[in-house]
């Protein structure tokens, strides 16, 4: 995908309740590519030049541990806030 | 779909705001373009200047900059990182031949230069590296220089300083505040192991050096050849 299409993607999946800035956006992209977990491809789209980001095989692997993390967070917040009777 | 006119505008307006550098300018474009794109078609009596304002509003108080230093961080990281993942393939079988090589070479030589003359020898050939790098790192600012852009890409020389650690070591060595200069050749055997490995390290890092130029050199090839074809 690319960077105008994520934040539009975002904001579609979850209804206008998630607005990604440019601002915040490309500096992470960048931040992803230079630690290696993000890879891109440049395509000619006729006019202008695209950059494509996709998840590399050390991104997937990170994507994968911080969705068990934000998960296990998740979890932690849960018995937290409502933690069950004995 | 933007005209050719309103994508050079749009170049334009990224140089107008700090953004020189070529790889930076073309994502700025698409993102400015497609917003704008988006922004007349929901309403087409929007004019090409303001949709362009609006968008660059939505990059915040500091515009283009964040973007720009982060992209720059993330390449030094890129180029750090691959320097020290090629320096240390280096030392897998079978590249390892040429370390053993170049040490046990230097180490046998050691001991047949004339006094006074190992320090001077070692540098000599350090010197000779350094050229060799500095021809390899010239050749890509020639083929930007050719392209008529600049590229972010190819601002890596803070990344790549640690290349001249063997160097600095050998500088600290010959610098160590002592009543008697301490040079290797007068440590004997010790010198000259000591001067042969830090020789070995700095031609292993410069193999390494030269590679990540390579690297870096394909990669703009593989994702701006419209550019370097021109260049070529």
């Amino acid at each position: 995908m690319y960077g105008y299409e994520i934040t539009q993607r975002v904001k579609d999946l979850t209804g206008g309740e998630l607005n990604i800035t440019e601002g915040a956006l490309y500096p992470l992209l960048h931040r992803l590519e230079g630690a290696g977990l993000l890879e891109v491809e440049m395509e000619n789209i006729g006019n202008r030049i695209r950059k494509y980001y996709s998840l590399t095989k050390a991104g997937k692997k990170e994507s994968a541990a911080a969705m068990e993390e934000l998960k296990t967070f998740l979890q932690t917040m849960q018995f937290l806030i409502q933690p069950q009777l004995s | 779909m933007l005209t050719k006119e309103q994508i050079e505008y749009l170049f334009a307006f990224c140089r107008k705001h700090w953004v020189n550098y070529y790889d930076v300018q073309i994502e700025l474009v698409d993102h400015l373009a497609n917003a704008i794109e988006d922004k007349i078609a929901a309403n087409p009596k929007l004019a090409f200047e303001e949709a362009l304002t609006q968008t660059h509003k939505s990059f915040g108080v500091r515009g283009f900059a964040p973007v720009v230093q982060e992209k720059q961080r993330a390449i030094e990281r890129q180029s750090r990182r691959l320097l020290l993942q090629l320096f240390k393939q280096q030392f897998r079988w079978p590249k390892i031949i040429l370390a053993l090589m170049i040490f046990t070479l230097s180490f046998s030589l050691a001991p047949l230069l004339p006094n006074d003359y190992f320090d001077i020898t070692i540098m000599i050939a350090i010197i000779i590296i350094m050229v060799i790098i500095a021809i390899a790192g010239y050749s890509l600012q020639r083929l930007e220089k050719k392209s008529g852009h600049k590229f972010l890409l190819l601002q890596y020389q803070n990344a790549l300083n640690c290349a001249f650690l063997p160097l600095n070591l050998m500088t600290a060595i010959q610098l160590f505040p002592n009543e008697h200069k301490i040079m290797l050749n007068k440590l004997g055997t010790s010198g000259h192991l000591i001067g042969c490995l830090l020789l070995t390290l700095f031609v292993i890092m410069a193999v390494a050096t030269c590679r990540v130029f390579k690297n870096i050199k394909q990669t703009l090839l593989k994702n701006y050849p419209e550019v370097f074809q021109i260049a070529a």
